[in-house]
């Protein structure tokens, strides 16, 4: 055993980010840590590698407690890690990234350094003939990137040389953090090269990932975080046809059980994707739409987020667009409210242009979102909150009203018009968020993930709120992770895999369509 | 003009009729570069100007009192400024950005306005007289000092310990995963800049024969000046904040003839660098100017036909 947690737990306040993980990881295996957003996943790799100190538990690599040592003494001890959003030292150039790599195991060259002895010379010629060596292992060509900053390589690139960087500390356990978040298919077949032939090394790695077709496919071992704690641990086919697992990625519908899940239905497993895709566009996209998108391409520098995907939303419809993470819900989001501008395609609301729109422009057009992770002024009080959401308004006293009647469909709200927003729990602030949209009297809303971190009770109180607006005639585009939850209440959805739209169609169609399943599980 | 005429004209007369000009350039370079120090290890520490009081007190004192020569004077002060700078830096450091720079305007305004405003033996408000500063002889000790120490700073950039402080400076996080001693680096960087600048505050005395406990001494003035020549001449490199100091140093020798509009001309400069030049005069991208965001375009292509 190379790793081995034993009840580790961390908890902030009242939140369990973990909560009493054992994980054994063997030598010379590649072992996957999977999980919903907020699962718990980041907070486990960042006590490993001591950033954050453990409450309770016990770690060990090799025969060395972790538990107590700071985090560049378990560097030291042979764990190196690279990072979901990317930190690599933006303005030195790449050679000198991995030559940072080598501090550890570096004996400390200062007084030879000031004299210009040869000997440092010589030193500092072996060390970069050694990150050359450890940069053409990752898959880059020292010679065309090493002199260029690396803030200003290719995304691609960028995560390569995080992993030479990384390698340059010549661990016993590697940690790639969502080593393939943000590429291209081809860029991730590339990827999971590096990592096989990383481990055909005899390297051991920890692999965190969102894309399951990854992880499932290079994994010895899937481990499975929900909560804070692991639910479920094996081989990659025992853990994704897991009840659990499928319940803890798609959600809960409500009432429904878990058996109607796409995948534990009686849908044959065998329907091949681009079948089932084809049953579901049987449904036809609304001919007179309030908002119609079409080839729409957005991109952060060189990461595609959003690769053409044309979506239409019919004046008092639902209509929720779900996937897995990073698969590009929140940039449409984003995009439409004119807070991104994309590459290309068009996006039209109601006559507005809202690619060259300004967003203030687009809001008193009648389009609102309420933002993933809410957003609220958490030292403003609640009904501060809603003033504030009614400031660029002129006619005051009907804004009050609006007010007050948001406060009497959400009456928890008055209850605590005078509490500071950060003291409410997370659905109350859901429900916040969510009133400070409705003042901006849109005729679309957009949701942004309205269940994201919330408990199952508090998802239904917040689900039934939506469909209470919906019936008041608003119309919704909803993001959402849950999508058991989100295509229950949806007229029509479009399912997202990186960044492309993979199928639509009706809520309750897509409700059983294995393909679903794979859109988040992989497989 | 004339002063740049003459530079180029007539060096030798210029050094001659200049000589308290350069000595000033070569002090201000050399805390410039304690200045570098800090922010190459990602601290924005404006404690400069209280170590070089340390410095600049110790060196004249123990003259007046013990009458030692100067090499030992100067040796003892910047060695007091680097124990200092344990003493401060120890508690300090566990501050970040604004927070370090307000702790440190904090602790040299509470050791000129609560110490050396104070104390009989540093002359309470008044200044110390420093009859044997030598303002001519100092002049090539300081040009030698300032070429000493560039060269070594601009050595210690280049090994382990520069490539430590480098990453620090980017991405703290970062620098722990790769097992950088995150702690210990940032107080070596620390202390290092306060024997600098402890050794720059004794020379720049013995330039003097008064050691003035203004503020535009050792106040926070005087760190607001430092910083500035970091600024302007770009942090990213040794070379940066001593083409600063020179620059600023210069200046009002320059445009002598617009005296009464110096601060605004310096004012006016400084903007323009941080605007076009965000990286200071010496940085990245050789003599690049940047064009902001909200600068329009020279000439827009003519859109596409359709």
């Amino acid at each position: 055993m190379l790793l081995r947690l034993d009840s580790v737990q961390r908890h902030f306040g009242g939140v369990k980010a973990v909560d009493g993980v054992s994980l054994d990881v063997e030598e010379g295996s590649i072992q996957g840590l999977i999980g919903p957003n907020g699962a718990g996943k980041t907070t486990l790799v960042n006590v490993i590698t001591g950033y954050i100190p453990f409450q309770s538990g016990q770690a060990w690599i090799g025969g060395d407690v972790l538990g107590g040592l700071p985090a560049h003494r378990i560097a030291g001890l042979g764990i190196a890690r690279t990072f979901q959003n990317i930190r690599l030292f933006k303005d030195l150039d790449a050679l000198d990234n991995v030559l940072v790599g080598m501090h550890s195991r570096r004996h400390d060259d200062t007084l030879s350094q000031l004299a210009t002895l040869p000997v440092f010379r010589r030193d500092h010629r072996a060390r970069i003939n050694e990150a050359h060596r450890l940069m053409e292992v990752a898959g880059l060509d020292p010679g065309e990137v090493g002199g260029r900053a690396a803030g200003t390589l290719p995304y691609g690139d960028q995560r390569r040389l995080e992993i030479a960087r990384a390698l340059a500390l010549q661990p016993r356990l590697l940690i790639l953090d969502e080593p393939a978040a943000g590429m291209n298919p081809s860029e991730k077949q590339g990827m999971r090269e590096l990592i096989e032939r990383l481990n055909q090394d005899g390297l051991t790695i920890l692999l965190i990932d969102h894309d399951m077709r990854l992880v499932m496919g290079v994994c010895t071992h899937v481990a499975v975080l929900n909560f804070g704690r692991k639910i479920a641990d094996g081989s990659p086919k025992e853990v994704s046809t897991d009840a659990g697992v499928i319940k803890a990625y798609l959600g809960t519908g409500g009432e429904r059980e878990v058996s109607s899940a796409p995948g534990a239905s009686g849908v044959d497993e065998a329907t091949e994707v681009v079948e089932a895709a084809a049953t579901s566009r049987v449904t036809a996209e609304p001919e007179n739409a309030i908002l119609d998108v079409r080839d729409l391409s957005v991109s952060y520098g060189a990461v595609n987020a959003v690769r053409g995907a044309s979506l239409r939303v019919a004046a008092g419809e639902v209509v929720a667009l779900i996937g897995a993470n990073g698969a590009g819900k929140s940039t449409i989001l984003n995009t439409l409210s004119g807070l991104i501008r994309p590459d290309s395609g068009t996006a039209n609301f109601d006559g507005l242009d809202l690619t060259a729109a300004k967003p203030s422009a687009i809001v008193r057009h009648g389009l609102a979102q309420v933002p993933e992770g809410r957003e609220i002024l958490a030292r403003q009080t609640v009904l501060e909150n809603l003033e504030l959401a009614t400031w660029a308004r002129h006619d005051r006293e009907a804004a009050a009203k609006d007010i007050e009647a948001a406060m009497k469909r959400f009456p928890i709200l008055g209850e605590r018009r005078a509490m500071r927003a950060g003291t409410l729990s997370g659905g109350e602030q859901q429900m916040l968020a969510i009133a400070r949209g409705l003042l901006a009297k849109p005729r679309l809303l957009l949701l942004d993930e309205p269940s994201l971190g919330l408990a199952p009770q508090m998802v239904d109180e917040v689900f039934a709120a939506i469909a209470e607006i919906h019936r008041e005639g608003t119309t919704i585009l909803l993001v959402e992770q849950n999508a058991l939850r989100a295509l229950a209440i949806a007229d029509r959805a479009y399912v997202l895999e990186t960044g492309r739209i993979l199928l639509s169609g009706s809520g309750d169609d897509l409700l059983h369509n294995p393909a679903v399943r794979r859109a988040y599980l992989g497989g | 003009m004339d002063f740049l005429i003459q530079l180029v004209t007539d060096p030798v007369g210029f050094y001659n009729s200049h000589t308290l000009l350069i000595a000033q350039i070569g002090i201000n370079s050399i805390i410039a570069t304690s200045m570098f120090v800090v922010l190459y290890s990602g601290q924005l520490s404006l404690a400069a100007p209280g170590f070089m009081a340390i410095g600049a007190y110790t060196s004249v004192l123990m003259d007046l009192y013990w009458h030692t020569p100067f090499a030992v004077n100067l040796a003892a002060g910047t060695l007091l400024a680097g124990a200092l700078g344990v003493l401060v830096g120890l508690p300090v450091l566990r501050l970040r950005g604004v927070f370090l720079a307000i702790a440190t305007i904090g602790f040299i305004e509470a050791l000129r306005l609560g110490v050396i405003l104070n104390l009989p033996i540093t002359g309470e408000g008044l200044g110390l007289k420093n009859g044997n500063a030598d303002p001519l002889g100092g002049i090539n000790l300081v040009l030698v000092a300032l070429v000493v120490v560039v060269f070594l700073m601009w050595r210690l950039t280049k090994g382990r310990l520069g490539h430590a402080w480098s990453a620090i400076r980017q991405d703290e996080l970062a620098a722990l995963s790769q097992g950088i001693d995150v702690a210990r680096y940032k107080l070596l960087a620390f202390t290092l800049s306060a024997v600098i600048a402890g050794f720059a505050g004794g020379l720049e005395a013995h330039l003097n024969f008064f050691v003035d406990p203004g503020d535009a001494q050792y106040g926070v003035s005087r760190a607001v000046q430092i910083l500035t020549f970091a600024v302007l001449g770009g942090s990213g490199n040794i070379f940066g904040p001593v083409v600063g100091a020179l620059f600023l140093t210069t200046l009002p020798e320059i445009i002598r003839q617009a005296a009464d509009y110096r601060d605004v001309v310096s004012g006016i400069i400084l903007i323009a660098v941080i605007v076009f030049r965000p990286q200071g005069i010496v940085g990245r991208g050789g003599l690049a100017i940047v064009r902001p965001r909200w600068w329009p375009r020279a000439q827009p292509h003519a859109p596409s036909p359709g």
